[in-house]
């Protein structure tokens, strides 16, 4: 068996096409939870001001949140084109598998040399478009690499200064508790926001074959 | 791609479509997604152009193992040419559509996802509580061709009934029907083949409850719109290739 007719059996492209799209809807679905946090966000400045004086510390805080949503909002959207692209290239390898496969079972269920001669250059044309879908395809997981890895690292931030936020909170008498909601709201989102991350990273490897 | 939440209660009814990226010299199709509990159905999944955006875009509301169907109102290829990708990521679904178009269709390539033929005078689909009615819309305009009735949700699918021709990015909804006949007028006297056929669907249509119809091409029609366009398509002239 040639190795362009071992690649015609691959699911490569199938599984790749399938983790791609599961990336886009997890990253959909966090930024769909980092415009709720935006609002969070934006409530807690509020809050903040009008605690007054009590709450200086918390103004730098709640502006933090506020620029991680629109961050996690913007990069979701990179992300979800990134994966889009991903998603797209895998279909066009995936056609191009099939084409190969047909085209190597008509060379052989044929015997005219005309065909096979077609046939060949097809397949020779087939394979070098094969090659620059995968080059491109490295490209774009290397991409969506390196933004996943972003957006991680923001989340993980996250998680420091929301501790920060309640501890600074106690310093606001009477509107600790409204504010204690508001960071147990804030950390719930930014923890559901991680878990659509997390969820991500994990369909990575079925993106690196 | 566009996606949107067209109904939310107990179970969801998604919308998808408008895709910037779709290349121009392909038709704009809608699809759509029931979800009702854990599994969902896609009604018409669309071309093969198509695939990787509307996988994307179901992948957004649910997870690919809870696509367990698939309907197609007939055999089109902007209907269900994608079926040979969807046949690879879906195995274990199940494919709802005419029986007419059996052979046909598995011309798209389907080794794996089971064919369930529909009768000619229609049935149900059950996904999970919710019970879909086929309502059957034969030479409308395909010689084998059905639409699906969600009796709770009161919407109808009405495949290329209300279907209309227009510019890429347009609204989602009709907002003024007169307005909206030059869009839907040639398409439906083109396309749609048969006086017959035509008051045989009407008649079905108006015995039912209906908020949303939703055809398959261009936009959707919300409340008095619908009667609207029954009394309207009973009025019109089709099959005008023949006569003209």
């Amino acid at each position: 068996m040639t190795a362009l007719a071992q690649l015609t059996n691959s699911q490569v492209p199938v599984v790749a096409t399938i983790a791609a799209a599961n990336v886009s809807g997890q990253l959909y679905r966090a930024g769909e939870i980092a415009k709720n946090l935006s609002l969070a966000a934006k409530n807690s400045r509020a809050m903040v001001m009008r605690a007054g004086s009590r709450a200086a510390g918390l103004q730098v805080i709640s502006d933090f949140f506020a620029e991680l949503a629109s961050k996690t909002i913007l990069l979701s959207q990179e992300i979800n084109l990134c994966a889009i692209d991903i998603s797209n290239n895998s279909v066009a390898q995936w056609r191009t598998h099939t084409l190969i496969h047909h085209l190597n079972t008509s060379d052989q269920k044929s015997e005219q040399t005309e065909l096979h001669e077609l046939v060949n250059s097809k397949l020779k044309l087939s394979s070098q478009h094969l090659d620059k879908l995968e080059t491109q395809f490295r490209s774009s997981i290397k991409l969506l690499e390196s933004y996943l890895e972003q957006i991680e690292e923001q989340i993980r931030a996250s998680n420091v200064i929301a501790v920060n936020f309640r501890l600074e909170a106690t310093q606001t008498g009477e509107f600790q508790p409204m504010l204690n909601h508001m960071a147990d709201n804030i950390d719930q989102l930014s923890r559901e926001i991680k878990e659509h991350i997390s969820e991500s990273i994990s369909y990575m490897k079925d993106l690196r074959g | 791609m566009l996606s949107k939440k067209l109904y939310d209660e107990k179970h969801q009814w998604y919308v998808f479509g408008r895709d910037p990226d779709k290349p121009d010299s392909i038709i704009d199709t809608n699809q759509f997604m029931i979800v009702s509990g854990d599994r969902a159905i896609l009604l018409d999944p669309g071309g093969i152009e198509l695939f990787s955006a509307m996988l994307a875009s179901c992948l957004k509301h649910v997870s690919v193992d809870q696509i367990t169907d698939l309907f197609a109102s007939h055999q089109d290829p902007d209907i269900i040419s994608s079926l040979g990708m969807w046949d690879q990521v879906l195995p274990k679904a199940r494919l709802h559509s005419p029986w007419l178009w059996e052979g046909f269709i598995r011309h798209f390539g389907m080794e794996k996802i089971e064919y369930v033929p529909i009768q000619d005078n229609g049935g149900s689909i059950k996904l999970g509580d919710l019970d879909l009615t086929i309502i059957p819309a034969h030479y409308l305009h395909s010689s084998g061709n059905h639409h699906l009735y969600d009796p709770i949700g009161k919407i109808l699918f009405s495949g290329d009934v209300g279907a209309s021709l227009e510019a890429p990015g347009s609204p989602l909804f009709v907002d003024n029907f007169e307005s909206h006949i030059d869009k839907m007028k040639y398409f439906h006297q083109r396309w749609m083949p048969s006086e017959n056929a035509k008051m045989d669907w009407i008649n079905r249509v108006r015995q039912l409850d209906i908020d949303m119809m939703v055809p398959q091409h261009g936009r959707l029609f919300k409340g008095n719109q619908v009667t609207q366009f029954l009394d309207w398509f009973q009025e019109l002239e089709v099959g005008i290739a023949i006569k003209n």
